[in-house]
């Protein structure tokens, strides 16, 4: 399977719990997905941050020392 | 188990593994699937799936036992999203509907409609399916009688999804309890 295949198959669940995990504590249907399509936005950059600077790491780490 | 020319220790050979039966002649030990499972470094398998059964079974009678809860409560397990939607919440109910029965639909399609099978070849999957009875019944039901000749390239993507799916229905029940407590304290109120 390819990364973007991966990446693409990641998305309809993750969109899917941040609609979903937005209903709890909202007073009403529009709130929750006003909430939802915000936190998906958030969520999703702050995840490719953190899978980036990992990956950044990695390949700076693997570039001193291969490790395999 | 030898030491190869590299000095690495070589993995024990399947004799070993089968209690000392001499190569050629190897019996495979059935490993016991209970709470002895343990000493065989595998986790018990039926243990969890029973104390998990028994989880979803307390909760589902907590839930149940309260009149309030009672209706709305089994008809969102039945159709994700028509237990808000009995109460008059309709868009809550659509925004628990459609991407649950979404990613529960893609998940039957990536695994070619095989990932539902709860007392058969999902048990562990079936837990997690619980939480969506009413599809879960259904697709099981729809197909039971196909086999699985072999495990395709999304075949574990679609279980997890329609796993996601099932439990997202868990998140969305817990919130049809919760509005209405809320909805029958303002009844009490106002009375």
């Amino acid at each position: 399977m390819s990364v973007t295949m991966a990446l693409l198959l990641f998305l309809p669940p993750f969109i899917a719990t941040e609609l979903i995990a937005a209903l709890p504590g909202s007073k009403s249907a529009r709130e929750a997905l006003e909430r939802g399509i915000r936190n998906t936005g958030r969520h999703l950059v702050l995840w490719a941050v953190t899978i980036g600077a990992i990956h950044w790491i990695a390949k700076m780490l693997m570039a001193r020392a291969p490790l395999w | 188990m030898g030491k190869t020319a590299g000095g690495l220790e070589a993995p024990p050979d399947r004799a070993t593994l089968s209690g000392g039966a001499p190569a050629g002649k190897t019996r495979c030990r059935p490993i016991p699937l209970g709470l002895t499972s343990f000493r065989h470094g595998m986790p018990p398998i039926n243990t969890i799936l029973i104390a998990t059964w028994g989880l979803w079974l307390v909760a589902a009678m907590v839930a149940i036992a309260d009149p309030r809860v009672r209706k709305p409560f089994l008809l969102g397990i039945a159709v994700p999203g028509l237990g808000h939607m009995s109460i008059g919440e309709k868009g809550r109910g659509l925004l628990v509907a459609v991407p649950v029965l979404i990613l529960y639909v893609a998940g039957l399609l990536l695994s070619d409609f095989r990932c539902v099978s709860p007392f058969d070849r999902h048990p562990l999957w079936g837990v997690l399916q619980a939480p969506a009875a009413g599809p879960t019944l259904l697709s099981w039901l729809g197909t039971r009688h196909l086999t699985l000749e072999h495990i395709g390239e999304t075949y574990q993507v679609g279980c997890l999804y329609v796993g996601i799916a099932s439990l997202l229905n868990l998140v969305a029940l817990c919130d049809l309890r919760d509005l209405c407590l809320k909805v029958a304290r303002r009844k009490d109120a106002s009375a």
